[in-house]
């Protein structure tokens, strides 16, 4: 860089010959700001999706890179939140980044004090044994006056606030299929 | 694939798993995944996603036109009843028999969808009417009624009953009541405790606690509390607090503000204390952590969908740190004591007439 673009690089010489008198945009704004790219431009794709926390149902932009989440910004197009998010939607890359999250199985076993952890394929066999075993031994084909209950007491199902529609939907199809009648839900009107 | 939920048939050639949901899959097409901008849309937004049934947006918007099916209000036009086409229109699908004219009425003695008038907007109840008078379905009573939350510092001023009679209550020593008048015993726990939320945080915090950007904005747990309180109590605004009530203690930052204004109540002064019930402790390797303010707070529920009484409870609340270990149950005993709790207390359903107070 020549001694004359240095000079003319000088903020206190741009702010005095720009339009930026008051030295709050381009007359202040450094070789290092002009380089930077946003990660919402350098993403291999953007998927639209909904905000994981309350029940509003804000518009997000998931933007990605190399399968990777890099960023999680409002949907303008939304016409719930018209591109707003507020601090917790704003904040869930860290969400779905997180150190913290739990990417296996845990599994404590009886008598057990730590979690271990377990390959998705045994879990889901070690829970289909159970089901299978404690349907058959707690299974009710009929009261005692013969009337037909086909119905086991032995297994119920409990579900949370944030599980939707789709997944309730499928819940009650599976418990009802195998004859569990105790499917509740802890949200409340 | 159905279109409509109106397609299902009796006599069991169809079949639905979930009638209001009938339709989300209209012409093959997952009608939840549309996102056309709202931009290029009405207001009520009708191409963004999909809503149960029948992609209707408001339910019940019958209400929104008068009886004889005009708008309320021409801004807020929102359905109403186009006479030269005979039918109902407008900006959302409408929740009612799209050719019921609103001067329709059924002949007498006739039941169901069918036996609802034309300016009946409620068709999911028996009469087509909203509700003020509800004299079947609930369990405590047909009309709204004002009672005192179950620990109180106040007698109730509307009726003799002091709170709610039909309420269920689980009574045992982890979840015992503060007294209430005209039980003895309620000064000393002479404060109203709330809870709250904050736009940083989610629930318990299990979504949020973990997250560096908003334990930054919201790192502690505290209670807010006027600048009366704060004298009254010697609190210090960003110092530490005691709030004990009749099932444990527990600490937090002392928020002084004048949001929270006292309340003049029957000529006495009722100071209230609010908690954010974001933190909790343990979970592993959370960013912040704080004692829970559900922790203060009984279990009694209300006799028709169990909500639970956790809005409003009694507490004293001094400066300073609780104590920890062995002397934090001590320190709760000593209050139990002077306010002569035990298991019965608040369990009375019926407040006795003459109470002296």
């Amino acid at each position: 860089m020549s001694i004359r673009s240095r000079v003319r690089q000088w903020p206190v010489l741009r702010q005095l010959t720009s339009a930026d008198h008051l030295g709050r945009g381009t007359a202040v704004r450094s070789v290092r700001t002009e380089e930077l790219t946003p990660r919402t431009a350098e993403a291999d794709r953007m998927v639209k999706s909904v905000c994981p926390y309350c029940a509003v149902g804000c518009g997000q932009r998931v933007y990605v890179k190399g399968e990777r989440v890099t960023q999680i910004e409002g949907d303008p197009d939304s016409p719930i939140s018209r591109g707003r998010l507020c601090p917790k939607g704003s904040a869930s890359e860290q969400l779905v980044n997180n150190p913290g999250r739990i990417r296996t199985v845990k599994y404590r076993r009886p008598f057990g004090t730590d979690w271990e952890d377990l390959p998705l394929e045994r879990a889901m066999e070690m829970i289909a044994d159970r089901i299978l075993d404690t349907r058959a031994r707690t299974w009710e084909d009929t009261d005692e006056e013969g009337n037909a209950l086909h119905r086991t007491l032995g297994i119920a199902s409990l579900g949370g606030a944030t599980l939707d529609n789709e997944e309730n939907y499928l819940i009650k199809k599976l418990f009802s299929a195998i004859g569990v009648v105790q499917v509740e839900n802890q949200a409340r009107i | 694939m159905l279109n409509s939920f109106v397609e299902m048939k009796a006599d069991g050639s169809t079949s639905g798993g979930c009638w209001i949901y009938t339709g989300v899959y209209t012409d093959g097409v997952n009608q939840s995944a549309r996102r056309k901008p709202g931009s290029q849309q009405s207001w009520v937004a009708p191409e963004w996603g999909w809503a149960w049934p029948m992609n209707r947006r408001i339910l019940y918007n019958r209400a929104s036109a008068d009886p004889d099916g005009k708008p309320w209000s021409e801004r807020k036009a929102y359905i109403w009843w186009d006479e030269a086409a005979g039918k109902w229109t407008g900006h959302d699908v409408p929740d009612f028999q799209v050719t019921k004219a609103p001067s329709f009425r059924p002949e007498p003695g006739i039941g169901g969808p069918e036996g609802l008038a034309g300016d009946d907007p409620f068709i999911m109840q028996a009469d087509g009417k909203g509700w003020l008078y509800a004299p079947s379905g609930l369990l405590d009573g047909p009309l709204p009624v004002h009672y005192e939350p179950l620990e109180s510092p106040l007698r109730n001023a509307m009726h003799t009953q002091q709170s709610n009679p039909t309420r269920e209550m689980f009574p045992r020593k982890e979840n015992l009541t503060g007294p209430s008048p005209p039980e003895p015993g309620s000064d000393v726990y002479p404060y109203v405790v709330t809870t709250y939320r904050l736009t940083e945080h989610h629930t318990a915090g299990g979504m949020s606690r973990w997250s560096p950007y908003l334990a930054e904005l919201q790192p502690e747990f505290f209670c807010e509390v006027s600048p009366e309180l704060a004298a009254e109590r010697g609190l210090e605004h960003l110092g530490w607090a005691t709030i004990v009530t009749a099932r444990t203690a527990i600490e937090a930052r002392v928020l002084v503000t004048d949001r929270v204004t006292p309340l003049t109540v029957d000529g006495r002064t009722i100071h209230q204390i609010g908690l954010p019930y974001h933190w909790g402790v343990g979970g592993g390797g959370s960013i912040v952590s704080g004692d829970s303010a559900n922790d203060v707070m009984g279990v009694a529920l209300d006799p028709n969908v169990h909500i639970q009484d956790s809005k409003a409870a009694a507490c004293d609340i001094q400066p300073g740190r609780r104590p920890t270990g062995p002397e934090l149950p001590r320190y709760v005993e000593a209050y139990r004591r002077r306010a002569g709790i035990s298991v019965d207390t608040g369990t009375a359903r019926v407040t006795p007439e003459k109470d002296g107070s």
